[in-house]
């Protein structure tokens, strides 16, 4: 009986350290989740602004390049089949 | 001797009767405290160890249409370093190296660094401000440096984590997209401030190592909410366009402020919407959101309005002529003038706003309307133009109108009023009037907001439908000739510079004056209309206001503007054509094919050509590197080099065929 509460009583002492060790962990990982986040978002920034059109046209400017004046005409293709036999 | 020891035993006694005493204060005095003051000093104690924290609650992102973020939480960051818990030897070995990287970094001298921590080593600064508002990367980076990359304890490395609100298109319709802080709250995220803020909860915490405080329960006090996201109407390559269009013209007309909206048709859907103001250095940037909240004097871009009201009161037809003649016409004591004193002679009412006649216009309303000005008035209002659009973005500009009989009328108000003075709207209100035109008639508000979802829950979004502000602003005739007429201010009129053969450009242009009481004048050139003509699918407005100067007129200023966002969204709009490919299985062909393959691949010995089409003998022969020469032109009847002889590249043959 006596043997029975201490182990209780022990495994109550070690859940409640678990439990502290636990809230670090999460403050931690809270804090590693921010830094990430932050890291995303300025990368996430940098590439959206390095997307936008006239990013890329200043960027392609020297070589020549500039956006079209015309509308892309699309060819597509519609198979046909045939046999002679 | 048993003196002595009854003196001990009496002393013990005293001792014992004391120490009972003792005992007994004691136990009084803890029941005591337990008893009277217990709560208190539980509650002391709890206060110390225990807390109800704030749970923040995440506040959401507004988004562009496209998903892309235009405004976010993060952390920024401030380093700071406590130069004095350095070790002295690691700072003497490594400060060159450290000052070097921050020189790097920084764009200063080495030398600048290097004095700074060496003063701040004298000083015993333990709190030395390096930097602030760094983003997460140049964080890293500056941490990695010398000295910094052994941490705070060694390193003297302090950091400040603060949490911003973020840009991340930084200067582009920021003012749209706006902020909601201790400045005030523009913008969208102004507008949407409740929603976006989320609420915060809280919950109850007890104090561990480390700083740390753990949840006692299970559960929160109060669950914290976390904000909504946004998802704006915005299309980002598209405000991109607008917003270095109109910054093109700003900066080649040297002007003090413009504005841009590009507008969805049918939806009412803001697609872009720029807004520039130039500072002191003579740059620009979003300073105010001047679409929604400037009423300025919309000058001829009006003359559509007059136009649509006389047409649906039946007072003149678009055929019906005026006498412009000379130039100009006397209301009054004053004299209405037609631009840079032209005389247009006697043309058709359409001509008038093709060529945008002041003259023709005042007389056309004044005319009709001057012995009943309040039925021009009923008109304006049947439209609706004389309302504010309710905008959910804060500050928008109250629409004016003089009333006829108020002392703000006088005998000029109604032919003034005829080509766009004396009046006030904001750029969006005139905008929303033109997309009602192009959208069959029905004006639909102005959108900037398409949902509003939860963040990890976007099934429950609360989508904005379109809203229709007035179902109908006038029959479908009177709408046909308009936009007809606008088509041809762009084709033979004011806008000509502007016309182009691929894509049909229809609006109107539009010069005023504005603040001419004033040191400061200026001349505010816009254009407005919609495209492609045939089938509107965007509408626009651009506003800008120069300073007096030579080129002023809405077609040269603002024109091109309102031309570049047309022609970049003809230009990626692509067209499919479909051409057939044919996947033909003919056996004779194929077996003549494989002949030819077989021969072929014996490229060292003369083959069989013989019954041979001419032709094909020659192309064969010829790759394989002989020299052919050949008479007549059908089938291969004799050869030079028999079958089977083995070649050399540059041998000669002769063929002979039918």
């Amino acid at each position: 009986m006596i043997l029975f509460v201490i182990a209780l009583l022990l495994y109550m002492i070690r859940a409640a350290h678990r439990t502290d060790e636990l809230v670090m962990k999460i403050a931690k990982l809270k804090k590693q989740e921010n830094e990430l986040r932050a890291e995303y978002i300025a990368l996430r920034s940098k590439t959206m602004r390095l997307k936008m059109e006239t990013t890329v046209m200043e960027a392609v400017k020297d070589h020549g390049l500039h956006p079209a004046e015309k509308p892309a005409k699309i060819i597509r293709e519609e198979l046909v089949k045939q046999k002679d036999e | 001797m048993s003196i002595n020891q009854e003196n001990i035993i009496k002393k013990t006694g005293l001792l014992t009767v004391f120490l009972i005493l003792l005992l007994v204060i004691i136990a009084f005095r803890i029941s005591y405290i337990q008893i009277k003051d217990g709560k208190k000093y539980q509650q002391m104690a709890d206060d110390i160890a225990q807390k109800l924290d704030t749970i923040y609650a995440n506040k959401g992102n507004v988004y562009s249409a496209d998903g892309s973020l235009l405004a976010t939480s993060m952390f920024r960051y401030e380093i700071r370093m406590d130069v004095a818990t350095v070790d002295d030897n690691l700072l003497r070995d490594s400060l060159s190296a450290l000052s070097k990287k921050l020189a790097q970094f920084f764009g200063e001298t080495p030398d600048y660094f290097k004095k700074k921590i060496k003063q701040a080593q004298a000083e015993k600064n333990r709190y030395l401000f390096i930097a602030r508002n760094l983003n997460y990367p140049d964080y890293q980076m500056i941490r990695s440096f010398p000295i910094f990359n052994q941490g705070a304890n060694k390193g003297g490395f302090i950091t400040i984590q603060n949490t911003v609100r973020e840009h991340p298109f930084g200067k582009i319709a920021q003012r749209t997209i706006g902020y909601d802080d201790y400045r005030g709250a523009p913008g969208i995220e102004g507008a949407y401030a409740a929603e976006l803020r989320g609420k915060n909860g809280m919950r109850l915490k007890q104090k561990i190592a480390k700083g740390q405080w753990k949840p006692i329960s299970d559960f929160n006090e109060i669950e914290p909410q976390d904000g909504k996201d946004i998802i704006t109407t915005i299309d980002v390559n598209m405000q991109d366009i607008v917003h270095h269009a109109l910054l093109k013209q700003l900066l080649t007309y040297n002007a003090q402020h413009g504005t841009a909206v590009v507008m969805e048709v049918e939806t009412g859907e803001v697609k872009a919407i720029v807004n520039l103001g130039k500072t002191k250095d003579s740059t620009y940037y979003e300073d105010r959101n001047y679409a929604v909240y400037e009423a300025y004097e919309p000058g001829s871009t009006f003359k559509t309005v007059s136009m649509l009201i006389a047409l649906e009161d039946k007072v003149i037809d678009t055929a019906q002529t005026v006498d412009t003649a000379p130039g100009y016409w006397n209301v009054g004591s004053k004299f209405v003038r037609d631009s840079d004193g032209h005389n247009y002679g006697t043309i058709s009412y359409a001509r008038a706003l093709e060529l945008s006649s002041n003259v023709g216009f005042a007389k056309m309303i004044y005319n009709n309307y001057s012995q009943n000005p309040k039925k021009f008035l009923a008109g304006i209002k049947r439209i609706g133009l004389d309302q504010k659009l309710d905008v959910p973005i804060k500050g928008e500009g109250a629409p004016y109108f003089p009333e006829p009989g108020t002392k703000n009328w006088s005998g000029t108000s109604l032919a003034w009023m005829s080509f766009g003075y004396g009046i006030h709207v904001t750029p969006l209100q005139m905008l929303t009037f033109y997309n009602a035109i192009a959208n069959n008639g029905v004006m639909v508000r102005p959108k900037f907001v398409k949902e509003v979802s939860y963040q990890n829950n976007k099934k429950n979004a609360i989508v904005y439908p379109t809203e229709i502000i007035n179902p109908k602003i006038a029959s479908d005739e009177t709408l046909a000739q308009i936009k007809n007429m606008l088509k041809n201010v762009v084709k033979k009129g004011t806008a000509k510079n502007i016309y182009s053969p691929d894509y049909s450009l229809a609006g109107k242009t539009g010069t005023s004056k504005a603040n001419y009481w004033t040191s400061n004048p200026s001349f505010v050139s816009s254009f407005t209309g919609f495209f492609p003509y045939e089938n509107p699918k965007y509408s626009c407005i651009v506003v800008v206001h120069i300073p007096y100067q030579t080129s002023h007129y809405g077609s040269v200023v603002a024109g091109p503007v309102f031309q570049r966002i047309a022609q970049k969204i003809y230009a990626t709009t692509s067209t499919v054509s479909k051409v057939k490919k044919g996947e033909y299985t003919y056996k004779s062909l194929e077996n003549k094919y494989s002949k030819f393959d077989e021969i072929k691949k014996k490229s060292n010995v003369m083959p069989n050509v013989k019954g041979m089409p001419g032709m094909d003998a020659v192309t064969l022969l010829e790759n394989m590197g002989l020299k052919v020469q050949y008479q007549g032109s059908g089938k291969v009847l004799a050869q030079s080099i028999n079958a089977g002889t083995p070649i050399k590249k540059g041998n000669a043959v002769y063929l002979t065929n039918k």
